[in-house]
């Protein structure tokens, strides 16, 4: 059976760049698209977000709940804790 | 009847402009930040040097002795653009004036102790002054020094200073019911009073500092780094000691922007010294040269604590501290 593909599009705001950019940093393999107003995040099994990384390159505390701000859509299971949010799935 | 809706996708011919996908290396979107900041200033054809100093261009890199190959590595980890700078600033400005609010409101200026109130106009007034001091400093910074990386950092940082000596302006007017005169003897204390002339004349050589990163080191790691954690944390301890909380709250905005503009400096520090080690022993025999200079002249003004030499040593021991992470051997 195949992987199964999390998903994560955001707009493309410059939050949203900064976020995908430090999506780009914790998971190897993602794939990054950027579509006209909105970037499109796709990665085998799972995609964590890291408070921490954003925070960084955006150089202010970034809260994991701001995502929602920039939040199109998903494909996955949610777990969000204060240090993360994760998109995975678990079949 | 089947409808069916196609979605067609336009890709940009550019994700961001040629000389910043250049820096990056691949043509992604950029931040604003980036795209406001490399490479903005102009660095060649310049046809005229400048009547006043015709030994350099209009920008050059030989005005200060500090060596980078590339000046545009010496970023702001705050990612400040014009945008990000105003919207940052504004949130602070309306927590902070919640506080003059409440403040106000509730009159809790009357309940201050008299001896209290006098402290604070003896002792943060003619900061005012000080303060306008950093402000014409970091413009003389942003004149004389090389690539935009710097210069809109130290532009925005001299708006805060100015920013900061209006906030301390705000103080003194809620305290003393508007009276303008209380500003007025500030000035006067700043121009005459023995403890404050030790200050002053540190400023006021920093005033004809030529090399621009001679004077960021001066002004912005040195200088600071005494007067800010002494005059306003320890002063508002002092007066928490002393059962007055009101200062404390008044001045909360100068303490988290001091720690938010850490980053930066730090930052620039790190940067500079992991260049070159002719850099670094040169930031660490300027910075020598400044404690010495603070070390003395904030002995008469820290006079509101009975233990100023330990409060003093203690914020040099922390300067140290911290530049030594950042890369210095002192």
């Amino acid at each position: 059976m195949s992987e199964s593909i999390a998903l994560l599009n955001i707009q493309a705001t410059e939050d949203g760049r900064a976020i995908a950019e430090a999506i780009r940093k914790d998971n190897e393999g993602v794939v990054i698209t950027n579509k006209p107003a909105m970037i499109q995040i796709e990665r085998p099994e799972r995609i964590t977000v890291k408070a921490s990384t954003v925070s960084e390159v955006l150089g202010r505390d970034w809260d994991t709940e701001e995502l929602q701000l920039v939040l199109i859509s998903m494909g996955g299971q949610i777990d969000e804790t204060d240090d993360e949010f994760i998109i995975y799935w678990n079949n | 009847m089947e409808l069916n809706i196609a979605s067609v996708e336009i890709e940009p011919k550019r994700h961001t402009f040629n000389h910043v996908a250049k820096r990056l290396g691949e043509d992604r979107p950029a931040s604003r930040y980036e795209e406001a900041m490399y490479d903005a200033q102009p660095t060649e054809n310049f046809h005229y040097r400048p009547q006043w100093e015709p030994e350099f261009e209009i920008y050059d890199k030989n005005r200060t002795e500090i060596k980078m190959n590339d000046w545009y590595d010496l970023l702001d980890p705050r990612k400040f653009h014009y945008m990000s700078y105003v919207s940052t600033r504004a949130t602070q400005n309306a927590a902070n004036d919640q506080s003059f609010e409440f403040i106000d409101k509730r009159g809790l200026v009357n309940f201050i102790k008299k001896d209290n109130l006098e402290k604070v106009f003896d002792f943060l007034t003619p900061l005012r002054h000080y303060e306008y001091g950093g402000n014409m400093n970091n413009l003389t910074i942003v004149d004389r020094v090389y690539g935009t990386a710097m210069a809109s950092a130290c532009l925005f940082h001299a708006e805060d200073r100015l920013g900061m000596a209006q906030h301390i302006t705000k103080i003194i007017l809620l305290l003393g019911n508007n009276d303008v005169k209380k500003l007025d003897a500030g000035k006067d204390a700043w121009l005459n009073d023995p403890k404050w002339q030790g200050l002053r004349k540190a400023v006021e050589d920093s005033l004809v500092v030529k090399d621009p990163i001679r004077l960021f080191v001066k002004q912005n790691i040195v200088f600071d780094s005494f007067v800010i954690p002494l005059m306003i944390n320890e002063f508002s301890k002092y007066m928490a000691e002393h059962e007055e909380m009101v200062l404390p709250m008044l001045s909360e905005f100068i303490t988290s922007w001091y720690e938010e503009t850490a980053k930066w400096l730090n930052n620039i520090i790190k940067i500079m010294a992991l260049e070159s080690t002719e850099n670094k022993e040169l930031l660490t025999q300027w910075v020598k040269e400044d404690i010495e200079i603070m070390e003395n002249s904030m002995k008469t003004l820290v006079s509101f604590s009975d233990n100023s030499e330990e409060l003093i040593n203690s914020s040099k021991t922390e300067l140290v501290e911290r530049l030594n992470n950042s890369g210095l051997n002192l």
